[in-house]
């Protein structure tokens, strides 16, 4: 039996209430599935509950599970549904904390790659740069290079393929390369005026 | 020292900083930062991307330099040297390249 019938026969049981099959899936994918959310949250304790989450919700949702030997995609689906809805929230959680709102129920902050714009140590033209890039652009660009993750990676936290985030990429630091040249030209003409 | 290696070396420094705990000591890395960031100057002497990098002192506060700003820092400089001329970075492989519009029309 190939990998992709036996995740499928065992996913056909365990929505049968079979749980050492529940289990064995359980063993067979835990690992790829807490690097995933790690990439996300750059958080061990948060991936470890996070990866718990993913398997609650696909236990839960095995019997509309429709086994074509997509186990692993639609696994995937909703690891990556948890990490994007994560990085969400702990966006929303900072921003509410800047305005002074709700402090005491905002959870701990974690790394997540979007925080590197704020950070003192980016340049602040780059700040400037990257901040003007389109959002598809953007996010790719912080979470390649400031939250360290593959092009795969990238590509299943954007839902596209490795090909359109190689482009924006591509096309990102093009734009950013061209928004600072634009900007220092323009500085040095202002204070060769001045 | 190619860009080829230093990008390669940024990259690889940034994967495992990427894993480490915000209150892991990273201090150690300035130097590497500072000598990446001069050898892509000796690269490249008159990019004014990489000249309004800065080079950091060892004095730095400990807890200022975790592995999230060193992460930062290293990216940053990755980000210059991959923007460089928008060739095509190592990593970075460019998309095919847009139909031209036929000029004039």
């Amino acid at each position: 039996m190939t990998k992709l019938a036996a995740d499928d026969a065992l996913a056909y049981s365990a929505a049968r209430g079979d749980e050492e099959a529940f289990a064995a899936l359980l063993r067979r994918h835990r690992g790829w599935v807490r690097s995933l959310l790690t990439a996300f949250t750059h958080d061990r304790d948060m991936a470890e509950d996070l990866t718990q989450e993913v398997f609650c919700r696909a236990h839960r949702a095995l019997p509309r599970y429709a086994a074509k030997g997509s186990f692993v995609p639609w696994l995937k689906g909703i690891a990556v549904n948890l990490g994007r809805d994560h990085l969400k929230c702990a966006r929303e959680a900072r921003y509410r904390s800047e305005e002074g709102v709700d402090v005491d129920e905002v959870p701990a902050p974690v790394w997540d790659p979007v925080d590197a714009l704020a950070s003192e140590q980016l340049h602040g033209d780059l700040r400037t740069a990257i901040q003007g890039l389109p959002e598809d652009q953007r996010l790719a660009l912080i979470l390649f290079y400031f939250g360290a993750m593959s092009l795969k990676d990238v590509a299943w936290a954007q839902q596209c393929p490795v090909g359109t985030v190689k482009s924006r990429l591509h096309y990102g630091l093009r734009q950013v390369r061209a928004s600072l040249l634009a900007l220092w030209t323009e500085e040095g003409r202002d204070s060769d005026d001045g | 020292m190619t860009d080829e290696t230093i990008v390669k070396m940024l990259r690889e420094t940034c994967q495992v900083l990427s894993r480490m705990e915000f209150f892991e000591p990273s201090k150690y890395l300035l130097p590497s930062y500072n000598a990446l960031l001069t050898a892509a100057r000796a690269n490249h002497p008159n990019e004014p991307f990489l000249s309004v990098l800065p080079t950091l002192e060892g004095g730095e506060d400990e807890e200022a330099f975790n592995p999230h700003t060193a992460c930062i820092l290293f990216s940053q400089l990755r980000i210059a040297l991959e923007s460089l001329s928008g060739q095509a970075a190592p990593s970075i492989q460019a998309p095919p390249p847009a139909r031209q519009e036929p000029s004039g029309v």
